[in-house]
């Protein structure tokens, strides 16, 4: 109920406020119009009215705030996860830093002419304060279930993590049968937003870091941004396949690359739950102390192992794992 | 989601591949937003022609259940009222078919499912 009240109102409003509070504090010391652009330089160009100049960041503020609380009324009844907190979090914040930077050059100078330079590095500050409150908003609402269906598989998988199981939760119950001739398909996707989130703040903050650099380090910079944006955006999304060639898991929002065990090849298949931190952490990677075994890691709770005949494993993070799992014992039974 | 299809069954493969979602959709195991597998996949893993899952996704696309975005594939686009809307309606194909088995017409259904909200 705490984290519920900080995310809808505790921390917007605090926002809102520092941003008026320090505007109303100040307002003696700013010129009138106050500086509220500056060019590659970091020399001030551009001003506003200190009246006008407030009501548009607060009307940023309310916006992102109003976003958050649209959807809570939309999806907040049912328990769901608010999938616009980290960005409503990280535009609220990202905004007041900008403003707080804009009143600081301004502040005891008598033109705005005269007002500090701000460069790229004020910037980055508030990309970097605005890409702290996105993980402070995504963190209020991790672990709520993203759609209405799931609730129920999520909750369990959750709660036999929180008992902190590792070890297989069971073979898969019920078989799906196979009628002769009767041919079948399992499909879940599986979305990582902490990934798809990190990937942006990595090529966002590499990207700014590379100009502020600038030069051939500079493009060395952006290129590593790049790098580390892909290959966390391609473990940002999986897609699980079970069909009558065996289990295909494929990564990324483009469906490639993509992993496939034969079915021929499938010794024995169950689920398990899955608690990263016994799996060396997040992502795709070998499973530490458990020789030929890999995991592909999207969150914590139910997971599907198949192991092949020759003793290796792979094991996927995936919702309704069992009816994965069933449905290649049926395969194979048929 | 699993889609079962049966080409010995007397509905089109289409037909069966249509049903297989909307009742995914209707049991919640694919929620809104998720993305179902691209038509040449899922054709590839039922061994069937891509056209016979396009025809079905043509389908679910016309009722407003999913998106087809060129090129990403097919995204679940039922919000909760819908999903639940779609559930009774699976329920309620199911009744017709059953009162067609026992041989009760379907102006009488009509007649009990009025009766049943009173």
């Amino acid at each position: 109920m705490l984290k519920r009240a900080i995310l809808l109102v505790g921390g917007p409003l605090a926002a809102l406020l520092v941003t008026v509070v320090t505007a109303l504090l100040l307002s003696g010391d700013l010129p009138d119009p106050l500086a509220t652009h500056w060019g590659t330089g970091g020399e001030p160009d551009g001003n506003m009215p200190l009246p006008a100049f407030v009501v548009a960041v607060v009307a940023a503020e309310l916006a992102s705030w109003g976003s958050l609380l649209w959807q809570a009324r939309t999806r907040g009844r049912d328990g769901l996860q608010l999938t616009v907190a980290p960005y409503a979090w990280a535009t609220i914040a990202f905004v007041a830093a900008l403003a707080l930077i804009t009143f600081a050059a301004n502040a005891e100078v008598a033109d705005w002419r005269a007002a500090d330079e701000v460069g790229l590095l004020s910037v980055a500050i508030a990309l970097a304060v605005g890409a702290l409150a996105g993980l402070a908003g995504w963190a209020l609402e991790r672990g709520r279930p993203l759609a209405g269906g799931v609730a129920e598989i999520g909750g369990v998988g959750a709660a036999a993590g929180g008992a902190g199981a590792s070890a297989a939760a069971g073979r898969a119950g019920a078989t799906t049968l196979l009628a002769p001739g009767e041919r079948a398909v399992w499909s879940r996707s599986l979305v990582s937003r902490p990934a798809a989130f990190g990937a942006v703040a990595l090529l966002v903050g590499f990207v700014v870091a590379g100009l502020l650099t600038g030069g051939a380090s500079g493009w060395i910079l952006v290129a590593a941004g790049v790098a580390a944006a892909v290959s966390a955006g391609t473990l940002s999304e999986i897609v699980a396949t079970v069909d009558a060639r065996g289990l295909t898991v494929a990564f990324g929002p483009f469906g490639w690359p993509r992993k496939r065990v034969a079915l021929d090849r499938i010794a024995r298949v169950d689920t398990l739950v899955v608690e990263p931190l016994k799996y060396g952490g997040w992502g795709y990677r070998r499973v530490p102390r458990r020789a030929g075994a890999t995991a592909v890691v999207l969150r914590r709770g139910e997971g599907l192992r198949v192991i092949r005949d020759d003793g290796r494993e792979l094991i996927v993070t995936i919702d309704d794992a069992a009816g994965g799992a069933a449905l290649l014992e049926a395969l194979r039974a048929s | 989601m699993l889609i079962r299809i049966d080409p010995s069954r007397a509905a089109p493969l289409h037909e069966q591949i249509e049903d297989g979602v909307r009742a995914a959709i209707a049991a919640g195991d694919v929620g809104d937003g998720e993305r179902l597998p691209a038509a040449r996949e899922l054709a590839a893993a039922l061994d069937v022609n891509v056209h016979t899952v396009l025809r079905a996704y043509g389908v679910l696309r016309d009722d407003g259940l999913i998106e087809l975005r060129r090129g990403r594939g097919a995204v679940v686009r039922a919000g909760d009222a819908q999903r639940r809307r779609l559930a009774v309606a699976e329920r309620a194909r199911e009744l017709v078919a059953f009162a067609r088995r026992q041989g009760v017409s379907d102006r009488e259904v009509v007649e009990l499912v009025k009766e049943a909200q009173c």
